[in-house]
């Protein structure tokens, strides 16, 4: 039988980054994100809670968050279900809830991805990290993502024929944009100077390559009808890839190829081309994933990227438009739980031209791209407005 | 067919399943390497460490590069 039912994310709500040590713990991140989005849809039914979190074992010492969570707000009888994917974990939780709407088993469904990264000092934080590497092979000796993020920089460069300072643009151009972004937790421009003195994480990436570790947490609701009939939006098209594998075993470092067929299963969905996007939110979590995300995803032609943003060609008043909000450089990295639901949040506050989005334009196609490590699991979600 | 896998699985990409033990050469090519200064906490000691991507004849491996001059 053909199925018609649409999915529609009829609220949402972000918790800017932080170190939050006055809210609480997870529980309270988690319950201020998820009752932001409950109070906007008054009393509906939920059928389940979908838990993007990625480290609390780690971090929190605590297994079967779902329960947990959903107890400390009210709700013991609805099933909380944590999915964890490493920093690509709210893609998936989308994707989940996603089906069981268009399968017609819930009505409606919660996503909340939340992560409190600051409950650890650094080095610990760095270890819980290295668990998205391979870690009998690689995570055991020391590599961390940021370590595979600046391996994939150096080629790039020489791939490309690019120097340090022409990747810079990346963390000045999604500076630029969070400092007129109040939910930013980066709020200042910075210069190219400022980028060229910051300290190296792992050569070349640098301090303002990598997207700070916040406290975060953000939520939506995805129900079969919408609950309003202005600014209506709508899940065109949900995709997929995979490409887990050793970064030994790869030929290139240049090509996600799990972004590429994430994007692709998600184009074919909705019936568009990736031309007829208007805005993308990509999982900038180092400056080099964010640019290759959008040569993967074919917004823009592979070794192209730096060059079309630094003549300003991404920025807003374009025909693409790509992290609008400053992306993770500038709102902070909620680990896996909250990174992708940041920006979701965020590509939905854009398409209703929301505050802080007033000035966008109106724009009907956004997409949404999550990656887990360094391509081995992504999902991207094509967004449209449909009145 | 034959080639070298690494890291060890189960279930070689090309369906088989019979594996033998194969000695790598013990020099190969660095491919690509990063000088890592934030690590984590086993580490602390040790940084800044040197991560690489060696080449051993057709099998690439990922670690650690050490005990070489600078």
């Amino acid at each position: 039988m053909f199925n018609t039912t649409e999915v529609y994310v009829v609220a949402h709500s972000l918790v800017p980054g932080g170190r939050h040590y006055e809210k609480g713990g997870l529980k309270e991140l988690f319950a201020e994100a998820f009752l932001k989005v409950l109070d906007q849809v008054g009393n509906t039914n939920l059928g389940a809670i979908y838990v993007a979190n990625a480290f609390s074992e780690v971090l929190q010492d605590q297994s079967v968050l779902g329960a947990y969570l959903a107890d400390y707000v009210g709700l013991r009888r609805i099933p909380a279900i944590r999915i964890e994917s490493g920093d690509g974990s709210s893609g998936i939780a989308v994707l989940e809830a996603y089906n069981m709407v268009k399968a017609g088993i819930y009505d409606c469904v919660a996503v909340v991805g939340v992560e409190k990264m600051h409950d650890v000092v650094n080095v610990k934080l760095n270890k819980a990290l290295s668990t998205i590497t391979d870690y009998e092979y690689e995570g055991f000796f020391g590599v961390t993502p940021a370590a595979q993020a600046a391996m994939a920089m150096k080629e790039y460069m020489i791939k490309y024929g690019y120097d340090y300072e022409d990747l810079a643009i990346w963390p000045i151009k999604m500076h630029e944009r969070g400092s007129k972004n109040p939910l930013a937790y980066m709020k200042k421009q910075a210069s190219l100077k400022d980028v060229l003195e910051s300290e190296v994480v792992a050569d070349p990436l640098r301090l303002y390559d990598v997207a700070p570790a916040v406290d975060g947490s953000a939520a939506v609701i995805l129900c079969n009808k919408p609950i309003k009939s202005d600014a209506v939006i709508r899940i065109d098209g949900i995709g997929v890839g995979a490409y887990g594998t050793y970064l030994g075993q790869r030929d290139s470092l240049t090509e996600l190829y799990s972004v590429r067929d994430a994007t692709n299963m998600a184009l074919r969905m909705a019936h568009v081309s990736i031309s007829d996007i208007n805005l993308a939110e990509v999982h900038d979590t180092y400056s080099i994933l964010g640019m290759l995300a959008l040569e993967s995803m074919g917004l823009v032609r592979p070794g192209e990227t730096p060059r079309l943003l630094s003549t300003g060609a991404l920025d807003a008043g374009n025909k693409l438009v790509v992290n609008a909000g400053g992306g993770l450089k500038s709102m902070g990295f909620p680990g896996g739980g909250a990174s992708g639901m940041y920006e979701l949040a965020l590509m939905v506050m854009e398409l209703m031209n929301a505050k802080p989005f007033e000035s966008l334009g109106r724009a009907e196609l956004g997409i949404v791209q999550d990656m887990a490590g360094f391509d081995l699991v992504s999902t991207s979600i094509i967004l449209r407005r449909v009145s | 067919m034959r080639a070298h896998i690494l890291p060890a699985k189960a279930v070689c990409e090309c369906g088989s399943r019979e594996f033998k033990p194969y000695p790598l050469p013990s020099t190969g090519k660095l491919v690509n390497f990063t000088v890592l200064y934030s690590v984590p906490v086993e580490f602390e000691k040790m940084k800044p460490l040197v991560i690489g991507i060696v080449d051993l004849g057709g099998v690439k491996v990922v670690g650690q590069i050490v005990d070489c001059m600078d």
